[in-house]
């Protein structure tokens, strides 16, 4: 086994390996061949010297890893320290000397570009066309988390919950119990159509859903699919049920659209969101991780 | 305590089982209430299980067993012991847990319940053996899908399951927390 750097040749066997991996994991569609046509093609702006490598086995692709350092970026949660960071790391059950090989390289990486930390599957990095927006490793894909379990790193403290809601049916809204107006603003999103749902007294806003119509992938089915990518209500009105309202005619709005069904996530040590969505309607679909370890000398 | 396995109903899932991360209204009711996540049992399972032919490693045991009427508290299944001498320095027990009545959709399934190695011994394939050979005396009594389970943070075992041919099926927790005054017995 040899790992050396990704070339075009190889976009075949590294996006057949890539679409095995994701076939369990819910809601995540396979790519054409053309999403791994080069490196550069894949580039992400919030990372720097990226580099995609590919483990052959008698020539064929048996894993690759794709990592970055990165680049500290306004308006999004960034991990701190601008550490090294595993985009993604692939490898078929039962070579897990290949996985352990492409880890080692990883972090020889990490090394060279003088990172004492590496991150792994942070949504941060994420490749455009995985999971949702906030997707990290799917616990589907159990033996990457094994390999990194078993190489010493701990998972990050924001592993997101996903839920989904097939044919979703949200319920008729209550009246507020304050006065306000919902304004409903369409735009273009990062997946498709974008609807900011907010709450306005006068010119305050109250507070606000975003729904993305479409998944990330330009398949069909993935269009009948809306994401909501974040809400929040201001502090002072928490409790009043406005987040149940602004989610509730946020669903009503996208339905009107064509929508048939809905995701959202959240963070796993989000209580609170995660006990409003599964009592709302929406279901359990996956777990996903993020890993970090401090790189000795 | 809330939701561990010790004190599940009988019917519920699979042995070794807390709440699932399916009935994902209860972990952040528990977790609202101020409830810690105590253990998390990770459950994998193989369908149409092809167990492969692992040879035994010179390690200066033999391997025993086979088909039982009865494996502990379960149904039917193998029970595998490694012997050396008159010791017995490894255990591997595969049940037929659709055996039991309340279980009919997994009546071709086995569930590996048992895989402990004494600890000199781990590491070197002899595990790899007993499973394969547990899963094969399974498969030769009719059973066609496996299932298995382990620790969330016991590493290496999740990588031996999920190289070995196993897939992630659902992940489990208990939950506990500590009340602040317990009432002493016979108190009003």
């Amino acid at each position: 086994m040899e790992i050396v750097p990704f070339r075009p040749d190889m976009a075949e066997g590294v996006t057949r390996l890539y679409n095995e991996l994701i076939e369990p994991v819910p809601d995540c569609h396979p790519v054409p061949v053309d999403r791994f046509a080069s490196v550069e093609a894949l580039a992400s702006t919030r990372l720097r010297d990226e580099r995609l490598v590919v483990a052959l086995h008698d020539g064929e692709v048996a894993g690759f890893a794709h990592v970055g350092v990165a680049l500290p970026v306004e308006h999004y949660p960034v991990p701190t320290g601008e550490p090294a960071a595993v985009r993604f790391l692939g490898y078929r059950p039962g070579q897990r000397a290949v996985g352990r090989r492409l880890l080692e390289w990883a972090e020889e990486y990490a090394r060279q570009q003088d990172r004492g930390t590496i991150e792994a599957w942070h949504y941060f990095a994420r490749y455009p066309f995985y999971h949702c927006p906030w997707g990290q490793l799917s616990e589907r894909m159990a033996h990457i988390r094994a390999l990194f379990g078993m190489a010493g790193y701990a998972e990050a403290d924001d592993g997101q919950l996903y839920f989904n809601w097939h044919d979703f049916d949200p319920p008729k809204p209550q009246k507020p119990v304050i006065e306000l107006e919902l304004k409903p603003e369409w735009k273009e999103g990062p997946l498709g159509p974008r609807m900011d749902l907010r709450a306005m007294q006068g010119e305050t806003e109250l507070g606000m859903c975003r729904m993305d119509r479409g998944q990330t992938s330009p398949s069909p089915e993935a269009q009948d699919w809306c994401y909501c990518d974040g809400m929040w209500v201001q502090d002072e009105l928490q409790g009043k049920r406005l987040g149940m309202l602004l989610l509730v005619c946020a669903l009503r709005e996208m339905k009107k659209a064509g929508c048939r069904h809905a995701a959202i996530s959240t963070s796993w040590k989000n209580y609170r969101a995660a006990l409003f969505y599964t009592n709302l309607g929406y279901r359990f679909a996956d777990q996903t991780y993020g890993f970090r370890k401090e790189l000795a000398e | 305590m809330a939701g561990h396995c010790n004190f599940m109903y009988p019917f519920y899932h699979l042995p070794f089982s807390h709440v699932s991360e399916r009935i994902a209204h209860l972990p952040p009711l528990f977790g609202m209430a101020g409830y810690e996540v105590e253990e998390s049992e990770v459950f994998f399972a193989w369908e149409d299980f092809e167990a492969p032919e692992v040879g035994l490693p010179e390690v200066g045991v033999e391997v025993v067993g086979g088909w039982r009427d009865r494996v502990a508290t379960f149904g039917p299944g193998v029970v595998l012991h490694a012997q050396r001498g008159e010791n017995s320095v490894g255990e591997c027990e595969v049940v037929w847990i659709g055996s039991e009545e309340w279980r009919p959709a997994l009546k071709d399934w086995c569930f590996c319940t048992s895989l402990d190695l004494d600890e000199g011994l781990q590491g070197k394939g002899l595990g790899k053996h007993m499973l394969a050979r547990g899963l094969r005396a399974a498969r030769d009594r009719g059973l066609r899908h496996a299932m298995i389970s382990t620790d969330w943070n016991n590493h290496r075992a999740y990588l031996f399951y999920t190289n070995f041919g196993y897939g992630f099926l659902d992940r489990t927790f208990s939950f506990r927390k500590e009340l602040k005054e317990a009432r002493q017995a016979g108190a009003v």
